[in-house]
């Protein structure tokens, strides 16, 4: 393909063979934020031996001389035989000569290796054979890495996961309901939850809320004394 | 001269929204914040264009370019689940 070759082409090539996940900036750029990223953020299959992780990703780059896997941080060339230290050391490894960085991580930040399956199982397929993941997995990779730039995706997310739960939980099963609300959770959700036919489903939502109102949330309170609480 | 305040319907909605994520992190047994001992990979963000935009034509190129990489990925398109 040549140096035209873009890093979408080179992680579509990965996913044919590998599990792939797509990361960071593109996968909100994928839950319809318009926001502007330059690198490409991509999460290979954990679950591969160490050695056949670094051969999945030497494979992408053999024969194209234009292509060079660094280290991120000093971004120093990467030989084949540094591979497995680097990528034990780091958890990612970065490959330039294409349109975009390619970042392919081996570790997340916030997602455990041990997560991979359960993330790629609710993960959207899409039309390169990578997936997609599910919004509130991309939500809990980005809260708590401490950096400010992350907040827009932080809020954006939010908001887009609570207007999908407003929607669902008074019509979901009290399971459904409950499994939703172990992994989301916010003062609205919460509100919509005392509203559910099912018992175990409103008091969730309202132990979630007298827990939060004890901490000082205001809508939490609020919610609370309109009930009556 | 206008000057900017903050809106505080806005700054108690960031603050609700960092409590829940707490409190929802705290019932599933979960540090609050990141694991001070756990080793963090470090930043990999990449500007667009090294020492930002000094023109419309850099900020018209960065746009078109997040259209293009956009429809590389194919995320402009609709998906199947």
């Amino acid at each position: 393909m040549g140096s035209e070759q873009t890093a979408a082409e080179l992680t579509s090539q990965l996913a044919r063979e590998h599990r792939v996940l797509m990361l960071g900036g593109l996968a909100v750029v994928g839950h319809g934020l318009s926001r502007s990223t330059f690198d490409s953020d991509v999460w290979l299959d954990p679950d591969l031996p160490l050695g056949d992780w670094c051969d999945a990703v030497c494979s992408i780059v053999a024969g194209k001389s234009h292509l060079h896997i660094v280290s991120i941080g000093n971004w120093e060339n990467v030989s084949a035989a540094d591979f497995p230290g680097v990528i034990s050391r780091d958890g990612v490894i970065r490959i330039v000569g294409v349109n975009q960085p390619l970042d392919i991580f081996r570790k997340s930040n916030q997602l455990d290796p041990a997560e991979f399956n359960e993330v790629w199982s609710r993960s959207q397929i899409l039309d390169d054979g990578t997936r997609l993941p599910d919004p509130i997995d991309l939500l809990v990779s980005k809260q708590e890495t401490g950096r400010e730039k992350d907040q827009t995706d932080i809020i954006f997310l939010e908001g887009k996961i609570q207007a999908d739960y407003l929607e669902r939980i008074p019509l979901a099963s009290r399971d459904e309901a409950v499994h939703m609300l172990e992994r989301f959770l916010t003062p609205r959700v919460a509100e919509a939850a005392l509203a559910h036919a099912d018992q175990a489903v409103r008091d969730l939502g309202l132990r979630f809320l007298r827990e939060l109102a004890q901490e000082g949330d205001p809508f939490a309170a609020e919610i609370l004394r309109k009930i009556g609480e | 001269m206008k000057q900017y305040r903050p809106n505080v319907e806005r700054q108690k909605m960031l603050y609700s929204m960092e409590k829940s994520r707490k409190l929802l992190r705290r019932w599933q047994g979960k540090p609050e914040g990141p694991d001070p001992d756990k080793p963090r990979i470090p930043d990999n963000s990449e500007p667009w264009l090294p020492g930002g935009v000094r023109s419309v034509a850099d900020a018209m190129w960065i746009s078109d370019r997040i259209k293009e990489t956009a429809e590389q990925w194919g995320l402009n398109k609709p998906r199947r689940s």
